[in-house]
């Protein structure tokens, strides 16, 4: 097997599960290219979902999960390929979607329209092979990079409003919510409880069995605490021994 | 049929990636559509509907030309300007040749699917003898 090529067992052991990076529409009204594209795409391993007009397209991209790689043909019935990618970028919600842009070699001015609307890359009729082929690995690799991306930024979010060790919300984020919390009841007139723990002798524990065993402790009473109270409530970490 | 209309099967086998089997489909799926296209095409040359040519003539052109048909492709692309410039009074001329050029194909592609069915019945027949 080709090294560079991705296959569905190589997206499946990856350290992150990347279906995405194999699923991808055809959204082409000529039955010829429908087929080539089709059969070709198949053969690399693409899980493919084709749509023979711009109308059966967007309806297709209205599903859950729907592909995240995109050929658009150009000039179709309906909605045509400019128009999709238009709607397509207005959405603004859910993951980004690569779009390649199929057009016929003497239509420049459509490439440079159609990169404008949001197409990511275009790809010129009659297409090759080869170039399609390479064409759909920078796609995958910029949905990749992507997903990178938002896992990294996902991984800050958390850090910046959790205690790293315990992993409840650290002092910042819980003075945040405390505050958010008292200007709610206060609107409705309610009351808010607020418990302040804090543990007895902790510096003997430390003292007498390492920090790395004090460290056991507080991730211990931190889950306790986590574990009795209701999903409602917050929990977080205030300061070195205190809850 | 001249040499520079005639279709070179091998040249489109390789641009398929020498794949037979979606060879037999391509040419399947253009001998379906295109005397459909080409009846479109005369209709409205006839009736002077600018956009219906615009559209035929665009289908025929791209399909041509990855098949590697360049004069036909390229008659089809001027079909294709003609009418979306809403200029048809040269398509009479250009759509005369285009349907002479495409009839010489068709039939070439016409005769190189009956070879490769005789083919086939051949080997299957001889397959099921042994």
């Amino acid at each position: 097997m080709n090294v560079s090529e991705w296959s569905p067992a190589q997206c499946l052991e990856s350290e992150q599960p990347r279906n995405s990076c194999q699923r991808v529409l055809i959204a082409e009204d000529d039955a010829m290219f429908r087929k080539i594209l089709q059969s070709w795409l198949q053969g690399w391993s693409y899980q493919v979902t084709v749509a023979e007009d711009g109308t059966k397209a967007w309806e297709i991209l209205q599903q859950e999960r729907p592909p995240e790689l995109l050929i658009l043909d150009w000039v179709m019935p309906g909605v045509d390929g400019t128009e999709l990618c238009r709607r397509i970028r207005e959405r603004q919600r859910g993951p980004y979607q690569y779009i390649l842009l199929v057009t016929a070699k003497d239509d420049k001015q459509d490439v440079v329209r159609g990169l404008e609307a949001g197409a990511d890359d275009y790809l010129t009729k009659p297409f090759d092979r080869s170039e399609l082929r390479a064409r759909l690995r920078v796609g995958r690799r910029i949905l990749t990079l992507q997903d990178d991306l938002i896992q990294a930024r996902e991984e800050l979010r958390f850090q910046a409003t959790h205690d790293v060790l315990t992993g409840i919300w650290n002092r910042g984020a819980l003075l945040d919510l405390l505050q958010r919390e008292l200007q709610r009841a206060s609107r409705t007139q309610a009351s808010t409880g607020v418990l302040m723990l804090d543990l007895d002798h902790f510096k003997n524990i430390n003292d007498t069995h390492g920090h790395l065993t004090g460290d056991v402790v507080l991730k211990e009473v931190a889950s306790r605490i986590s574990r009795v109270v209701r999903s409602y409530d917050l929990v977080g970490r205030y300061g070195g021994r205190s809850f | 049929v001249s040499k520079s209309i005639a279709w070179d099967v091998a040249e489109t086998l390789e641009r398929l990636g020498g794949d037979e089997m979606l060879l037999r489909e391509v040419l399947q799926i253009f001998l379906d559509g295109t005397p459909t296209r080409v009846a479109t095409l005369r209709q409205a040359v006839t009736e002077q509907k600018a956009e219906a040519l615009e559209k035929a003539a665009h289908s025929l052109k791209g399909e041509l030309g990855y098949l590697g048909i360049s004069v036909l492709s390229q008659q089809a692309r001027d079909l294709e300007e003609m009418g979306h410039n809403r200029d048809l009074p040269k398509a009479a001329s250009v759509l005369a040749e285009f349907e002479n050029g495409i009839s010489a194909v068709l039939n070439q592609m016409h005769a190189l699917q009956e070879k490769k069915e005789k083919l086939d019945a051949r080997a299957k027949s001889a397959g099921a003898g042994q």
